[in-house]
């Protein structure tokens, strides 16, 4: 019998159905495992930050993550890049802007900032294979691998660059302005408040909202 | 991001665009490549009731050298002069206009045309003294670049007239620099900063300095122009030139950018550009 006459069976002639089975190629399974997965791994990256400009750009990028045995090498590796560049975006490029009325002033991908390809690094990937013990196949998650891991990654080069400027935090996204603002006000040339950014009032350092709240460490981000 | 309802005809001539033009009334609009027009369209920035496209125009097409100077035709597109070093800093800076696709259909006719103070060329050909050809119904004329922008997205060229072609000294013997500062590399210039300079036994003997987007409309940084002219081409020098050269311009806040942060990148640029321009 042909997969042919096994579909027409099942969605066009009944009589010919086993007994008891009903129309339709259907099939439902639960899987319930045992217990969650526990991927793992760690992104170091190397930072350029023009301090003339607080422009910042990502030079290298090493990621090595376990997502237990890899079944397909390549599409784990694309699950990092494609991760790696969400996190750079969140880190340096995207953000959500109204201005003083309310407009949403980032409302295409002029305005809102993804990084293309000229942006982002080459990404080094790499593996460690740690079973998981809660499934048959020993496999864990990869697809948000990477832009876990990314976003700390770069604030945190940033940050450690400029540490010898008493830098210890600048909210997200790390704009060029914003690197520059930070830059100033540590060397005590900033002048009065700090300045809008289309007519919106910016929290104090330390006190926006880019995604995440107050999020300074004790000791600030190391 | 979809544009008002408009009339299309495709112009076979220079004289048949005029032509079709004229019958379209005020608010009939050339269509060069499309890479500014059409995206403010869709925006609903622009309604022109009628685009007359230009792309069969072949005349319109091509760059010759005329004695001293370049003619550029005003339909050349960006990606035939990005990267020829004959053309100096005119190939430099298109070269570094948003993205290969938008420079494979952009020209420098429809950018001239567009006079968008964020863009590349504007600056480039005010810096250079380069010119344009216009040709409407009452004939041909030229308009020098320091005439040609007159505000945000305003230009001297009048409704009905076809900007037909672009003129450049070749400035023989001046070295080059563009820097463009932007967020990502296919954005709009924050700032940019072209500068070009003569150098006769160490010593400035001319310098010209564009700034892009430190106002509505592309500006010469000329008080920098004047500290550098006649001074030694060192490190030092450039540097002090460059301090001034935010003087006269009024930089616009925008999402990415503070007025002062602006006047800062544009010192910053300047000293940047001069250094390349002068080989130091």
């Amino acid at each position: 019998m042909t997969l042919a006459e096994i579909a027409g069976c099942a969605y066009i002639d009944a009589t010919k159905m086993p007994e008891g089975m009903e129309m339709g190629l259907e099939q439902t399974l639960i899987y319930d495992p045992s217990n969650f997965v526990f991927p793992f791994g760690a992104h170091v990256c190397v930072v350029d930050v023009d301090a003339e400009t607080g422009k910042v750009s990502v030079v290298r990028w090493v990621a090595v993550d376990d997502c237990g045995p890899a079944i397909n090498p390549m599409l784990i590796d694309g699950q990092v890049h494609g991760g790696v560049a969400h996190g750079i975006g969140q880190a340096l490029y995207e953000q959500v802007v109204y201005d003083a009325n309310g407009q949403l002033v980032t409302g295409t991908f002029v305005d809102y900032a993804l990084p293309t390809a000229e942006e982002l690094p080459m990404i080094e990937t790499d593996r460690t294979v740690t079973p998981s013990p809660s499934n048959s196949l020993g496999v864990k998650g990869i697809g948000e691998a990477g832009t876990i891991a990314a976003t700390p990654a770069i604030l945190n080069a940033v940050i450690d660059a400029l540490r010898h400027e008493g830098i210890t935090y600048i909210d997200m996204p790390l704009t060029p302005l914003r690197v520059w603002q930070a830059i100033e006000e540590a060397r005590g040339r900033a002048e009065g408040p700090r300045e809008t950014e289309q007519g919106v009032q910016l929290p104090p350092q330390g006190e926006g909202s880019a995604g995440s709240g107050p999020t300074i460490p004790e000791g600030g981000a190391q | 991001m979809i544009p008002a309802e408009f009339d299309y005809a495709v112009a076979e001539s220079v004289d048949d665009a005029i032509g079709l033009l004229a019958e379209g009334g005020d608010d009939a609009r050339p269509l060069a490549g499309g890479h500014s027009l059409l995206p403010f369209m869709k925006l609903r920035f622009a309604a022109p009731s009628l685009l007359v496209d230009l792309r069969r125009v072949a005349d319109l097409r091509g760059v010759q050298r005329d004695n001293g100077s370049w003619k550029i035709g005003a339909m050349t597109r960006h990606a035939d002069l990005q990267g020829r070093a004959d053309l100096g800093l005119l190939g430099a800076a298109a070269g570094q206009i948003a993205d290969q696709q938008v420079r494979n259909r952009g020209t420098i006719g429809g950018s001239l045309a567009h006079g968008d103070a964020a863009a590349d060329l504007p600056a480039v050909l005010l810096a250079l003294g380069g010119s344009v050809v216009v040709r409407g119904s009452s004939g041909e004329r030229e308009i020098a670049a320091a005439d040609l922008f007159q505000g945000y997205l305003t230009t001297a060229i009048a409704q009905g007239e076809v900007l037909t072609e672009v003129r450049v000294p070749a400035l023989e013997g001046y070295g080059h620099g563009y820097e463009k500062f932007n967020r990502r590399s296919e954005d709009w210039a924050m700032v940019g900063v072209c500068a070009l300079v003569k150098s006769a036994d160490g010593v400035c003997e001319d310098v010209r300095i564009g700034l892009t987007h430190m106002a509505s409309v592309p500006l010469r940084a000329t008080a920098a122009e004047e500290a550098l002219r006649g001074q030694p081409l060192d490190g030092e020098h450039i540097a002090a030139a460059a301090q001034q050269a935010a003087e006269g311009s009024e930089p616009l806040a925008d999402l990415n950018a503070t007025p002062d942060y602006k006047r800062h990148l544009a010192r910053v640029l300047c000293r940047r550009a001069l250094s390349t321009a002068a080989g130091v």
